[in-house]
């Protein structure tokens, strides 16, 4: 029979320690199984990964022997089995111990933590700021500057789209222009600016459309005043929902601007980008230091090893980890490395991780005889 | 606390998903089910029980997986023939597939009656493979596919096996055996349970051994 005994330590900076809990760990789920299944069989195995896709792991990966490997560097560090081909690629947090803020009871076909903190440093003592009109259902662009170049326009409109909030969006887009096609060229553009305070604003999230067919065309781009930060190429017709721009380099007031920037001709009236629903956000993370595994001992009736993790708390927030868990990594049959969530665990009440301090999360899976 | 055997006089074949939960929360272990048929497929004695006995070896596997131990860092384990050997990383670890009559993958039936210790790498008197005198035919190992219900999650691995040796054999200890990788297939005891008063396999009756890997939330 094997147990695990679950221990989380809040350190001081100094690594003092400032609190102690134990507590029995309760819940192997399902992708535990399979991983043990498929090594056991000798048999591929379809286990759903942390993004609950479906993946069929390799008993017998051709690039490194990835299943079930636990152990994992730290944060945004490639893991040496799976960096041959970018696209095996996984980081260090995506393996070992997980922390998260969510409070649901485990299941055995848990896949994923409930709430995940990522690896990072962002998170703010206080409460964001908002966007003035940020989903412009004033059905005008009150609150916001708008500005524009050569055959683009801004225009508040309210047609239907995937991931529009409300009734109203703005479309920075081509306009229809006279004279000889094309009607547009590269470098012509339609913005939106506004000033907020960005002092407690890790992130902005937006929705974001790429609209008609020559929608690829066009450029999409989030400057803070004259430093670009965010950047994707629009293609035709298609949605992209939740972008997110990290700004928690930020503090204090600046100018935000939202930008559709064409990056060659164009030949169409209403083309190019909408925007809605944009949010600002202050999400906390931990650095995830890398997990360990060590400590392999046996005294008769018993035997054990530890799993065991840092994360430092280097952002302005204090940050309450309710649940923890373990992901390991797998291969699939198209040789891409995966993680999937074979342990997870709520703490209860959660434990408050104020800013500067660290916390140590033990696992110590043991077995009696 | 030596496994207690529950004999079911009233003879019931058990669905796998109507299989008793013996564990706790929180445990991943191992449900024993033990079935005997005779030649005309009539149960003749059912057991479950809690396999108790995850031996060194076991732990020791894991940890080679979880860590991935590369060969300059492999870790010494002791395999069924007692020789120390250096564990790494490999797929075939804990490869239990074994075929018919294998006897180094699967799992192992015995005539031993010493309660196990942690420290045991292999049974204490394995029955051999074959239609002789104390002998039983090992079939190949099978597997049941990963499953779950509200708080469990288990897969099966099943052996049976017939005696066609011309009398009674009484097994009295139950292990299963994997492979460990050290450049070669080495193969290694992970799980020993002795079923008290152990369980009669009449000449011409099947043993059916079914370990239900488990984890319960």
């Amino acid at each position: 029979m094997l147990t695990a005994n679950l221990m989380l330590e809040r350190l001081d900076k100094e690594g003092k320690l400032l609190e102690r809990r134990e507590q029995p760990s309760r819940s192997f789920v399902l992708q535990l199984m399979d991983l043990l299944y498929l090594k056991h069989a000798q048999a591929d195995r379809a286990t759903r990964d942390i993004y609950n896709a479906l993946r069929t792991v390799d008993f017998n990966p051709y690039f490194g022997q990835v299943n079930l490997e636990v152990a994992s560097a730290p944060g945004d560090a490639g893991c040496a089995k799976v960096v041959t081909n970018v696209d095996r690629h996984l980081e260090g947090q995506d393996a070992g111990i997980q922390v998260g803020k969510g409070t649901s009871a485990p299941t055995p076909t848990d896949y994923r933590m409930a709430d995940r903190i990522n690896h990072g440093r962002s998170g703010a003592a206080g409460i964001p700021a908002s966007f003035t009109n940020p989903s412009f259902e004033t059905g005008d662009l009150t609150g916001w500057t708008s500005a524009t170049n050569g055959f683009m326009r801004v225009v508040v409109e309210s047609a239907a789209w995937g991931y529009k909030d409300g009734t109203y969006y703005c479309a920075l887009e081509s306009t229809p222009a006279a004279g000889v096609p094309p009607y547009g060229a590269a470098g012509h553009y339609a913005q939106i600016s506004q000033s907020i305070d960005l002092t407690n604003v890790t992130h902005i999230r937006f929705q974001l459309r790429g609209q008609g067919t020559w929608a690829s065309s066009f450029g999409f781009e989030v400057w803070v005043d004259g430093r670009p930060v965010y950047r994707i190429e629009l293609a035709d017709d298609t949605d992209y929902p939740n972008r997110m721009v990290d700004v928690s380099a930020f503090t204090g007031i600046h100018t935000v601007t939202f930008k559709c920037i064409a990056k060659a001709d164009f030949y169409a009236a209403d083309h190019g980008a909408w925007i809605d629903n944009i949010e600002t956000l202050n999400i906390v993370e931990l650095e995830y230091g890398g997990c360990e595994i060590v400590n392999l001992t046996f005294s008769d009736p018993n035997g054990q090893f530890t799993i065991r993790r840092y994360f430092t708390n280097s952002s302005s927030a204090s940050i309450t980890v309710n649940e923890v868990g373990i992901q390991a990594m797998g291969q699939d049959t198209g040789s891409r490395g995966r993680a999937f969530l074979i342990a997870r665990d709520v703490v209860s009440p959660g434990i408050a991780i104020a800013a500067g301090e660290i916390l140590r999360v033990t696992y110590v899976p043991q077995i009696t005889v | 606390m030596d496994a207690q055997v529950k004999a079911k006089p009233e003879l019931e074949i058990v669905n796998e998903g109507q299989i008793p939960n013996l564990l706790v929360r929180g445990e991943v272990g191992a449900v024993l089910e033990l079935i005997v048929k005779d030649k005309n497929d009539k149960v003749t004695d059912h057991r479950i029980m809690k396999s108790r006995s995850f031996v060194r070896q076991s732990l020791e596997l894991l940890f080679v997986e979880f860590n991935k131990l590369p060969p300059k860092a492999a870790l010494v384990m002791k395999d069924i023939g007692g020789f120390p050997r250096y564990i790494r990383e490999g797929y075939r670890n804990f490869d239990c597939a074994g075929g018919v009559g294998d006897l180094a993958r699967g799992i192992m039936v015995g005539t031993g009656t010493t309660a196990p210790t942690i420290d045991d790498y292999v049974l204490q008197a394995r029955i051999a493979h074959g239609t002789s005198a104390g002998q039983l035919q090992y079939g190949g190992v099978t597997f049941g596919l990963p499953a779950s219900d509200p708080t469990t999650s288990q897969f099966t691995i099943t052996r049976d096996f017939a005696n066609a040796s011309g009398g009674d054999i009484t097994v009295n200890e139950i292990g299963l055996y994997v492979v460990g990788w050290d450049g070669a297939t080495r193969y290694f005891m992970v799980i020993r349970d002795v079923i008290a008063g152990g369980i009669a396999v009449p000449n011409g009756q099947t043993l059916t051994v079914n370990y239900r890997e488990q984890a319960v939330v």
